[in-house]
């Protein structure tokens, strides 16, 4: 099941996510120049205790003004835009 | 001097008072060597005497990240851990996946451990704050454990270098993980870290990786990353994970007999592709690669109903045929890596039944 991300456009299928961090690394680009996963608007979160992944987004994201690199870059499927 | 790609700091850690001191990075360091591997070879070949006992507090363990650590380069996320190992007295480079990228968020490209601590001690690394920590609280538990409870104090987010009971004891075999997942230490880098009292390094780091050519960076790493994904077999390695490499190894590189003879699959075996799809729960990758080569594994029935373990490529397969079923191969290899064993090295012993 897609998760949907409000107003963004980005929908998530957390299933698919493989935890390699790519959508965080090339968002903190962006939005900071350097490559700091810490800073991206984008994050991918382990759920505490388990192998599974969580994925939320900072207020600031703009979704790229409609570039969408996290999407872009996403390898595994994990992050799609929504059908509008 | 700065260099782009670089964090420009080496962290050096001795054990045995409690010394912390960050280096500027020496611009020969770099120049001749690059990183990594380069890196914890040049400093072990000046720092690791030929006689040491790999055992003895003399012995120095060197963590060092590539220059392509920490950037969006498709796989560069291998740390390095350069040391005598003792199982064979060799100065050797185990690496594992994880770990490297935070290390140089964090503003280290290398770490040099000496001595050895009083008590059980995990070193703490978070940006300028780094510490070593009493580690009374998780001497004794496993790698999973250990990794879940220094998780819980240091956030989700941080990267653990783990080792379990085997390296605490000494184990030759023993090893460490990262993550949870990345396999670290073949030869016994387990039992250097054990026998120095170090329990675990766990990092996290928000400074970040700066480079000089953002935009020339991001096409050649997307040129690389497109060729990745136009890998043959890359969809039904995805479906697989790992479990790609069953066939070819239970074809040819299964052990059997101390590798004496060669496995081959015959009608009563079990077909290890179905067992493997029986068992095969999720993929999972190391920060910036493509492909999956870990997954986590499930037993859904049977005494170990509920049974969930990391697996890699290498172990299912040369597991198999000497033990036969599942069941086995499955709390086997929790247990050698709950224990943090190195699989590898274990594997062998029933090859020789």
């Amino acid at each position: 099941m897609a998760e949907k991300i409000a107003d963004r456009g980005i929908s998530v299928k957390p299933d698919r996510c493989h935890g390699c961090l790519t959508c965080q690394l090339r968002c903190s680009l962006r939005t900071t120049g350097k490559f700091n996963p810490s800073k991206a608007h984008i994050r991918v979160t382990r759920i505490e205790g388990g192998y599974g992944y969580r994925h939320t987004f900072a207020d600031e994201c703009d979704g790229c003004e409609g570039e969408y690199l996290c999407v872009q870059w996403c390898p595994y499927g994990t992050l799609g835009l929504e059908r509008r | 001097m700065e260099f782009k790609g670089y964090a420009g700091t080496g962290l050096w850690v001795d054990l045995s008072t409690g010394a912390i001191k960050k280096e500027s990075l020496d611009p020969d360091l770099v120049n001749r060597f690059v990183g990594g591997f380069g890196f914890t070879n040049k400093l072990a070949y000046d720092l690791i005497d030929k006689d040491v006992d790999p055992l003895s507090p003399e012995n120095v363990v060197i963590i060092g990240s590539g220059a392509l650590s920490g950037t969006l380069a498709p796989g560069s996320t291998k740390v390095m851990a350069t040391t005598k190992l003792p199982i064979n007295n060799a100065i050797g480079t185990p690496f594992g996946g994880g770990f490297s990228h935070l290390l140089k968020c964090a503003g280290y490209d290398y770490i040099v451990i000496t001595g050895r601590a009083d008590k059980p001690v995990y070193l703490k690394i978070m940006d300028d704050d780094v510490s070593l920590v009493d580690a009374g609280d998780v001497w004794g538990k496993d790698i999973f454990e250990t990794t879940d409870l220094l998780r819980g104090k240091h956030g989700a987010e941080s990267s653990v270098i783990a080792i379990g009971q085997a390296g605490e004891n000494l184990v030759r075999i023993s090893f460490a993980l990262v993550d949870k997942f990345g396999t670290l230490g073949r030869g016994g880098l387990g039992a250097v870290f054990g026998s120095k009292n170090l329990k675990a390094l766990v990092v996290n780091g928000t400074k970040g990786v700066s480079i000089a050519d953002a935009v020339g960076f991001v096409e050649v790493a997307d040129s690389v990353r497109q060729k990745m994904m136009k890998y043959p077999l890359r969809k039904e390695w995805l479906k697989l994970g790992p479990g790609i490499g069953i066939m070819v190894y239970n074809n040819c590189f299964g052990s059997y007999r101390n590798w004496g003879e060669a496995l081959i699959q015959d009608e009563d075996s079990q077909d290890p592709f179905q067992a493997w799809m029986q068992i095969f729960k999720s993929g999972h990758s190391c920060p910036t690669c493509l492909l999956n080569c870990r997954a986590l594994v499930e037993l859904e029935e049977g005494e170990y109903a509920g049974l969930i373990a990391p697996a890699s490529t290498n172990a299912l397969s040369t597991y198999w045929r000497p033990v036969d079923t599942l069941e086995l191969i499955l709390t086997d290899r929790s247990s050698t890596l709950t224990f943090a064993i190195d699989m590898d090295s274990t594997f062998l012993k029933f090859g020789i039944l």
